[in-house]
């Protein structure tokens, strides 16, 4: 079996003999005409977060040269070293249609918290309601009408959730860069930006953020990176 | 952004940017566990997937998709799921249907 964790130009430097890939295998490449894998013999194990940060690790030593393609976590395994060239034959255009726009470049993010942690109260439950059960059960009415109330709490949060983070990308104020946005991923993070910056605007990019923070107090906005453009692959 | 003295290194600038910054990299103050979570939502669930119809089937999405589920579900996030889902369904009448 071969495990790949990104894809890379043919050419570009490989991995050091030292790296170490999942479970502290070995990393080589597989390198076709065009482009290539970084690769471990062995196959894919089970999600942990060590086995996550490995997988990073490699794809990160990639990114120090220059930028690769990350690829999913246990999506690109193969049967053989054949099955790999193969692949990298078949998907070649595409992938490198891929690595071309990310060249140069790397992924940003920014999370944006509510402060205080939690904007959604508990359901405050209507009048006469407790949370726990003191009293006579009520009926079917009431559920419904407790979980009508829990679906409108559910949107305005997302709704407040994406004017925020509308209002947070104004503040960046980042024409022209590639962005991916998640509103809400978590109930405590209103939203998640993930942009494609130019390694010579990596600066100017926390710079922005930097910015956009203090204008923001009411949020707790953290900049995370640069990682490999994981989200634009 | 015109180019300057920096090395072409976006570590390194972060590394200095840290330096003269109170915003966190990386996950900063809060360590571990906020760059884990930035970590799980890149690497399992972003980036180029390479499936090719053999793979599929050798590698196992469905283990990796089991994994997945297991650490996604932070004890906090299950924590505060499991009170959400159970605030309304504690008054279902008895015999309701239960999901729990």
């Amino acid at each position: 079996m071969i495990y790949a964790y990104c894809v890379r130009r043919a050419g570009e430097p490989g991995p050091d003999a030292e790296l170490q890939g999942l479970a502290g295998r070995p990393v080589r490449l597989i390198e076709g005409p065009e482009i290539g894998f970084w690769v471990s013999e062995g196959s894919a194990l089970p999600a942990t977060p060590e086995r996550l940060r490995e997988h990073d690790r490699v794809v990160r030593a990639a990114l120090r040269s220059a930028t690769p393609l990350p690829i999913r976590y246990g999506t690109g395994c193969f049967a053989s070293e054949a099955d790999a060239r193969e692949a990298l034959r078949t998907r070649s255009e595409s992938l490198r249609e891929s690595l071309a726009r990310v060249e140069g470049r790397v992924e940003m993010g920014v999370r944006m918290e509510w402060t205080p942690a939690e904007p959604a109260p508990e359901p405050s439950r209507g009048s006469g309601e407790t949370g726990v059960g003191t009293e006579a059960p009520p009926g079917g009415r009431a559920y419904l009408e407790a979980r009508r109330a829990e679906l409108e709490r559910a949107g305005s949060l997302r709704a407040a959730a994406g004017a925020a983070l509308d209002r947070l990308e104004q503040e960046l104020a980042l024409e022209g860069v590639p962005a991916v946005r998640t509103v809400l991923p978590r109930p405590d993070v209103a939203g998640l930006l993930a942009h494609l910056v130019l390694r010579s605007e990596v600066q100017r990019y926390n710079e922005c953020v930097t910015r956009a923070a203090r204008a923001m107090p009411e949020y707790r906005i953290t900049v995370s990176g640069p990682w490999a453009p994981y989200s634009f692959s | 952004m015109p180019a300057d003295d920096r090395p072409d290194h976006p570590m390194d600038s972060l590394d200095r940017f840290a330096a003269e910054t109170d915003l966190e990299i990386w996950g900063g103050a809060d360590g571990e566990q906020h760059s884990l979570v930035d970590l799980v939502n890149r690497v399992l669930d972003k980036g180029v997937c390479i499936t090719g119809d053999v793979t599929i089937s050798v590698a196992g999405v469905d283990l990796v998709y089991l994994g997945l589920n297991a650490i996604l579900t932070s004890v906090a996030t299950a924590r505060q799921r499991i009170d959400r889902d159970a605030g309304p369904r504690r008054h279902l009448p008895e015999g309701g249907e239960q999901e729990r």
